[in-house]
């Protein structure tokens, strides 16, 4: 008999495997009918059913789907897998995302977990060592400083900063943002992926997408960590004992009296370590929390995060603290409008030290001191003597720091010069966007957008300077206050209509077409005053300034424009062939009448070989891609009007028996009419595979980019009487290949992953459109010698003085006399005949060595257990060298030294790496650079992060009332393998100029607990 | 749409629309007149005064100052940085005078501005003039710009004949003179009279007919100037400018009221606003700080001097020369003892080539202590390049060569350094009375070049230190000796370390800036480097 069909209904809830969330919107229908629903808001659904033998099928994108046979059950709860396959990597590119199997550039991807998997303080840190070719260096160790990303090598004697895209605004930096914001980072790597950006390209591109609501239950996260830093190096230096040995036999090389006795010798007034002194512990910390969730038509997410940094050098004058706030929503007005907005808010509050400065920068003040010198003065009659001195510097218990009796000028006691230290900046910004977007209903594919974004802030920074003294030779009279604003406002309009449609299953068709308008407008007031009748910086305001004569003050105002119109077209076959072209054309306000516009075009090709029937069945490939493009970008990071021949401000001229500065106006800078745009042109090939269903996995680039027009300040002869003129100076070429390997087992118990990367970039001048063929760039005070941009060589190089050991017998240094005309005694450095005019001289100046590494490198271990998780990260460069240049000619009798100058050449020390060392170097040992004395090889590898984290279980989590846990401890920063005599072997200070190191803030090391919970 | 790319600067003016009316003519000249006291990182007193016998460059050791430490031993480099600017600051200067000068018929002068029309353009024409004096006279083979030059037209210049230089700088002087002011209004002090740019083209006169032993210096376009023309400019100047020698030596330049003084004719005008700093504003004496002496406390009531950093040593000889002629009041009033200072109190230090002796003209005075800003930016002390006496010696100097008597030029100068006046007086007198007269004032070497006469062993015999003793002490006490037991009132170094061999070869002049060659290799480099 038939059974009677009976209607009922039957309910349940569906929910994620990987966490345990419901799931909304997902299809629950039953097999070969039409009828179905969809789970509500909660995951939650409900379906009349008329048959025990009726199959429910569960299916989601991203999951694998599910059928159940739903037999006499009344509530049926499914929890659905991830569908690795089927969730495919979706990866963002300009004005559009594309399934990373069809990409055809070279895009470096970073998600979410991997960003806030190591405890980072700026989201550019995310980047350093993951990806293979983009160089993320640390300016500095000082809290809240910046962080300098380099795409592909140097291509510009200029500004190397990518360009920042954040939820489609372009940004200068991203030092704002939370890392705990961030949903992905795309880095567009050649010129054909960025091209898209044309005109603002060349440096490649960063791309930022923000984490956004879902739909669904409202969850509420915490990440936050904390932890302890110390210096994760120090520089090693002479103690007391190799000091005065040291500077004795400095001054009997050179003939003059002994500075210290042996009585002195006997007995030191201290032996102090400066560095141990000055640097110490510090703690940090960082706390976010958010919740994000939404409706069918809506959806949000809410943050909130603090970062607290104390500095590990003086972290009472040293420190940084952020706030996020951040709120980004979407609301569906009807069925073919979608409206929606990205804010965050950030305000930042930074005091520093100053550094890598050679005149009386703090760090160098602690490697250059004499060890002699006790921090705190005992000696009572020392004390009496102090207290007769306006400004001898105390602590807050009315210690006297000590002074030191070596003539050292702006070298003084670290620790005073820290007391001295006033310095505060706040930094407000508000970034944002509101877009509406429009899908014609009748047009599939096919949408509209138009966004309207702001970035708009005010910074200001308030800077005190106390009366003190120092030493005899290093005094400030009268106390003298700062302060200097900013506000600046940035708006950008786009419009965009995007098309993208499959045909016949097979045939795959985008465009873009799109124009931007953006300006930048900003105003700056600073001013002075001296003087201060309210001593204290708690009264370090222009306000209290008592001398009305001195005070000074300045501002101006600047105004920058972009109209840009961009486009591209695609086509993919199968998911086979893949081709598509992009163009670009952008017009600045930076050049100008005659060369406004710039047009930037590109083209891509793939082929995905695994897909093709020769292939499909491979046990070993799973996936092999051939990818191909070539492009252009430009730059215009040049300064505004700089094409202009103006007649500017000149250097005031005293008038009158008071000598009243009278404003003069002259011709500032030779003017450019025909400058324009730079340009990069970029060939780019890669090869992207699968093996053993993905367990092996590899990403191989290779390009050749050429940077052409390079702008820049063209030398021309000072008889000329005008500053540099801008020009389309130079080609720089970037050649390299990059690659990235990763070995991994997500089955099983073991889960383990290794990711190798690494990078080889060749970095070379072609072309320096000057006369003869080099820009000079900084050198060392004092010093024969300097970085320059050169023909055939890396840019930058160092143009110093060649080498060829030192003379071991005055013989040998008499010969060179001789054939010379020197006056080198034994032990001194016989320079290289460079240019073989049988004369010594400035013009023997040729290129020695590079600060630029050719290579880096990276390597993440991860394993996971259970509940466990481990991982390791390592990353390094080599191939660089580096002048730890804070030592100073001028002080080279007093100054203290590494202890790397210890082995210099004396008789009985023949084979030393170094010259004589003598208090009066005629033969310019010291002050012509050169690859003895100066250069030293900077390469190093650095253990970055090494963590251990537990995931709570689920069930453990349920028993707690929470989603998700995490607890985990981690170290950063750990070890630090190099060579170089300094505090950091890695240092960006100086833009494409970095080469020297002054004295920069030590890099920290930190150990960190975290937790991540979610409800 | 394509408006919205078109913006203009705020805080400078294309060049085709700046200039309009008096006001902006004034403004270019200020412009003009910066690039004349222009003292970083170099000063023209002190960078002359190194190169001669009166002077070392000290500082800390060999090492410290080397730009200064290599001229002063004639072995400059072509690379100097020091010497490079010297170059780019007088070529910056003749560029926005020829800026002016080239706009000058734009300019739409009112009714009532006749004579800053005049004296304007006069100014800017003179200025002109004494950069390419101050181009010739370190750099000798220079080139003749008359137009400004633009980034591409630069290419293809060489440089001219001496004389010829000499030629346009004389006609430049002369037709300025002819425009310029006779007596510069109150409140306009800083710039100069027809008298200042007179004395200035005596001085060109003297060193161009010294130096290459001519009889008369040419003018481009007009007849050559003889030695009874510069005497006649002489007699003008004393009788008709309105300076006198000031009572009192020793007042010319410490006191606040030394400035802008009745004797000077060219004055350099610095200012101690407070608000010159590293950040590319000096508007202050920059010479002031180099000079004071090393390891000095440095207040406001430091005495005597306040500290500095030891640049620019008096030599033993300069004293010596005081010392054997009893000219006590000129020793004082151009040296300060370290004696003075040790006695005084405010400690002391040793520099390199250390002496015992400091000027006691262009340094840290305390009556100047800045009282505010960073003190090394911030001396007001002026300097003054030529004053009356400097035009009466070389009107003395002419007198001897025309066979007239000099002492109405020379006996005044004596008489207010209260030494008996001289009858008879010979070029040598003139010679060792000028020394003493305007020693660290800048002057001495280019004296030496000129009173060469053509013959460069001349200078080699007054430069040159061929061995060198050191000298004791003068005064003898533990209070005089610093930290190692040296006693500061002597020489204190190795004695190589005062050798000075000048280089025959280079006949005096300086390397022209190798940058400069390398740009344009049409520039031929000086004899010698």
């Amino acid at each position: 008999a038939n059974v009677i069909a009976q209607e009922r209904t039957v309910s349940g809830v569906v929910k994620g495997a990987s966490d345990g969330m419901p799931l909304p919107g997902v299809n629950v229908s039953i097999e070969g009918t039409t009828i179905g629903t969809i789970t509500d808001f909660d995951g939650k659904y409900s379906l009349n059913i008329k048959d025990e033998k009726t199959s429910i099928i569960f299916s989601f994108i991203g999951y694998k789907s599910q059928t159940v046979v739903v037999g006499t059950q009344g509530t049926i709860n499914v929890t659905l897998e991830d569908d690795l396959e089927e969730l495919e990597e979706v990866i963002v590119v300009g004005y559009g995302v594309q399934k990373k199997s069809v990409v055809t550039g070279a895009i470096a991807s970073v998600k979410s977990d991997e960003i806030t998997e190591t405890p980072i303080t700026n989201a550019s840190q995310a980047l350093q060592g993951r990806t293979p070719g983009v160089l993320v260096t640390n300016t500095s160790g000082q809290p809240g400083a910046g962080i300098e990303i380099r795409v592909r090598g140097t291509g510009s004697n200029g500004d190397n900063s990518p360009l920042y895209v954040v939820d489609g605004m372009q940004v200068d930096n991203i030092n704002f943002l939370n890392p705990n914001d961030i949903e992905s980072m795309e880095v567009l790597k050649d010129a054909a992926s960025s091209a898209i950006y044309g005109a603002r390209g060349a440096n490649g591109v960063v791309m930022i997408t923000t984490k956004k609501g879902k739909e669904g239950k409202a969850r509420i996260t915490y990440d936050g960590y904390f932890g302890i830093q110390t210096a994760a190096r120090t520089s090693d230096l002479m103690n007391a004992q190799q000091y005065m040995e040291f500077h004795n036999m400095g001054a009997a090389n050179a003939g003059y009296d002994q500075p210290f006795s042996a009585a002195d010798m006997a007995n030191p007034r201290a032996d102090t370590d400066w560095q141990d002194e000055a640097f110490g512990n510090a703690p940090i910390q960082s706390h976010n929390i958010s919740t994000s969730g939404g409706s069918e038509s809506s959806t949000y997410l809410m943050s909130f995060g603090y970062l607290g940094q104390d500095g590990i050098v003086a972290p009472d004058k040293s420190n940084y603290e952020r706030f996020n706030f951040r709120l980004n929503g979407t609301h569906k007005l009807s069925k073919s409008l979608t409206a929606g907005a990205n804010m965050t808010y950030v305000h930042e509050k930074q005091s520093g030290i100053q550094e890598n400065n050679a005149f009386g920068g703090s760090i160098q003040n602690v490697l250059l001191h004499d060890p002699l010198t006790p921090v705190y003065e005992t000696d009572p009659n020392r004390i009496a003597e102090l207290e007769t001195k306006n400004g001898a510097v105390k602590n807050s218990n009315g210690q006297y720091y000590a002074v030191s009796d070596q003539d050292l000028r702006e070298i003084v006691n670290p620790l005073a010069r820290f007391e001295n230290t006033n310095d505060e900046s706040f930094t407000n910004k508000l970034i944002g966007n509101v877009f509406l977007e429009y899908k014609p209903v009748n047009i599939e594919g096919l949408r509209f957008k138009t966004d309207f974004g702001i970035d708009q802030g005010s910074w200001s920074n308030r800077n005190y300077t106390p009366e003190a003294y120092y030493n005899p030779n290093n005094t400030v009279a009268t106390s003298s206050v700062s302060q200097n604003m900013n506000n600046y406002m940035t708006w950008q309009w786009e419009n965009v209509a995007m098309y993208d449609r499959t045909f016949n299953e097979k045939h795959q068709i985008n465009g873009v077409l799109g124009m931007t308008m953006r300006q930048s407008t900003g105003i700056d007031m600073s001013g002075s005053r001296a003087n201060l009748q309210l001593p204290g910086w708690h009264y370090g305001y222009l306000g209290n300034g008592a001398d009305d004569n001195n005070q000074k003050s300045n501002g101006g105002a600047y105004d920058q424009r972009l109209l840009s119109y961009f486009g591209r077209v695609g086509y993919t076959y199968d998911n086979k062939y893949m081709l598509s072209a992009t163009m670009r054309y952008d017009g600045s306000s930076n050049f100008g009448p005659n060369n406004k516009y710039g047009f930037f075009p590109s083209v891509q090709a793939g082929w995905v070989l695994s897909n093709e029937d020769f292939l499909s069945s491979s046990e070993t490939i799973n996936f092999l891609k051939l990818r191909a493009a070539w492009g252009q970008v430009g730059n215009d990071k040049i300064e505004a009007f700089g094409y202009m021949q103006a007649i500017a401000p000149t250097y005031a001229y005293p008038i009158g028996p008071d000598g009243n500065p009278q404003p003069g106006y002259g011709v500032d800078r030779a003017g450019n009419p025909d400058l324009k745009w730079e340009t990069a042109q970029e060939f780019n090939f890669g090869l992207d595979a699968g093996f053993f269903q993905d367990m092996l996995t590899t990403n191989i680039d290779v390009y050749s980019r050429q940077r052409k027009d390079l702008l820049g300040y063209q030398p021309i002869p000072d008889y000329v009487g005008m500053q540099d003129p801008i020009t389309n100076m130079g080609t720089v070429q970037n050649r390299g290949i990059e690659m990235a390997l990763t070995y991994q087992n997500r089955e099983g118990e073991l889960k383990y992953s290794f990711t190798g990367n690494f990078a080889y970039n060749d970095n070379k001048v072609l072309d320096v459109n000057n006369e003869d063929g080099i820009i000079y760039g900084p050198t060392m005070f004092q010093t024969d010698g300097q970085l320059v941009m050169m023909e055939g060589e890396s840019l930058p190089v160092y143009y110093g003085f060649k080498t060829d050991g030192v003379f071991q017998s005055q013989a040998q240094a008499d010969a060179y006399n001789e054939m010379y005309g020197k006056n080198a005694v034994a032990g001194d450095i016989q320079y290289v005949d460079s240019n073989g005019d049988g004369v010594i001289d400035a013009n023997d100046r040729t290129a020695i060595g590079s600060p630029v590494h050719n290579w880096s490198y990276g390597l993440t271990i991860k394993l996971e257990y259970k509940g466990f998780d481990f991982s390791m990260f390592w990353q390094g460069q080599a191939g660089g060298e580096m002048i730890n240049a804070a030592m100073r000619p001028d002080l080279m009798t007093t100054q203290n030294y590494p202890t790397r100058y210890l082995d210099s050449w004396t008789p009985s020390n023949p084979n030393a790496s170094m010259p004589r060392f003598t208090h009066n170097d005629t033969n310019k040992n010291y002050t012509w650079m050169n690859d003895m004395v100066h250069l030293e090889d900077a390469s190093y590898l650095r253990l970055q992060n090494i963590q251990v984290g537990y995931n709570f279980s689920d069930k453990a989590c349920e028993k707690i009332g929470v989603g998700r846990l995490r607890v985990y401890a981690s170290g950063n920063n750990l070890v630090t393998i190099s060579e170089y005599s300094g505090i950091n072997p890695e240092n960006g200070h100086g833009g494409v100029w970095s080469g020297y190191d002054l004295g920069s803030y030590p890099v920290a090391a930190s150990y960190l607990v975290g937790l991540n919970v979610t409800f | 749409c394509t408006k919205f790319l078109e913006v203009d600067p705020t805080n400078k003016v294309d060049d085709s629309n700046f200039f309009q009316t008096s006001t902006e003519a004034y403004q270019a000249l200020m412009g003009i007149y910066s690039q004349v006291i222009f003292a970083y990182p170099y000063s023209v007193a002190l960078q002359s005064d190194v190169l001669s016998d009166d002077m070392y460059t000290g500082a800390a050791n060999i090492g410290d100052m080397r730009e200064y430490q290599e001229m002063a031993r004639f072995q400059t480099t072509t690379t100097n940085p020091t010497i490079a600017n010297v170059w780019s600051k007088c070529y910056t200067g003749i560029q926005r005078a020829n800026t002016l000068l080239v706009n000058y018929d734009l300019i739409e002068f009112k009714g009532t501005e006749e004579e800053d029309k005049k004296n304007y353009k006069g100014e800017a024409l003179f200025l002109r003039g004494h950069f390419y004096f101050e181009l010739l006279r370190n750099f000798e083979n220079v080139p003749l710009i008359l137009e400004p030059l633009d980034a591409t037209n630069w290419k293809g210049v060489e440089q001219s004949d001496p004389s010829v230089v000499y030629a346009q700088a004389a006609k430049d002087m002369m037709d300025g003179i002819e425009l310029m002011a006779e007596r510069i209004s109150d409140g306009q002090q800083g710039r100069l009279d027809k008298y200042g740019a007179k004395a200035e083209l005596v001085k060109m006169f003297m060193f161009y007919t010294g130096y290459y032993n001519q009889q008369t210096m040419p003018v481009e376009g007009g007849a050559a100037i003889d030695a009874n023309q510069a005497l006649t400019m002489v007699d003008d100047i004393i009788n008709n400018s309105g300076r006198m020698l000031i009572e009192n030596y020793g007042d010319l330049y410490s006191p606040i009221s030394a400035d802008f003084n009745q004797e000077v004719l060219f004055e350099f005008p610095y200012v101690a606003t407070g608000s010159s700093d590293w950040g590319g504003s000096f508007r202050g004496n920059y010479q002031c700080i180099q000079s004071g002496p090393r390891d000095r406390e440095a207040n406001p009531g430091t005495p005597i001097l306040a500290g500095g950093w030891g640049i620019g040593i008096p030599s033993q000889e300069l004293y010596e020369a005081y010392m054997e002629e009893g000219d006590l009041e000129r020793m004082h009033g151009t040296i300060v003892l370290a004696e003075e200072l040790i006695d005084a109190g405010g400690g002391l230090g040793a520099s390199f080539n250390h002496s015992g002796l400091f000027t006691n003209k262009i340094t840290t005075h305390t009556s100047r202590f800045p009282d505010a800003g960073s003190r090394e930016l911030n001396y007001s002390v002026n300097y003054h390049y030529i004053r009356l006496a400097d035009i009466m010696l070389l009107g003395a100097e002419l007198a001897v060569e025309l066979g007239q008597d000099p002492s109405k030029y020379f006996n005044p100068v004596r008489e207010r350094a209260n030494l008996q006046p001289k009858s008879g007086i010979t070029l040598e007198d003139i010679k060792k009375e000028r020394r003493l007269e305007l020693a660290l004032e800048g002057h001495r070497y280019f004296d030496v070049l000129r009173w060469s006469k053509g013959d460069i062993n001349y200078v080699n015999n007054e430069l040159s230190v061929t061995s060198y003793t050191l000298r004791g002490p003068r005064v003898e006490g533990d209070e005089y000796l610093n930290g190692t037991g040296q006693n500061l009132t002597g020489d204190i170094g190795a004695s190589a370390d005062f050798i000075v061999n000048f280089d025959n070869s280079k006949r005096g002049f300086q390397p022209i800036p190798q940058t400069e060659r390398d740009l344009n290799p049409l520039l031929k480099q000086n004899a010698g480097y």
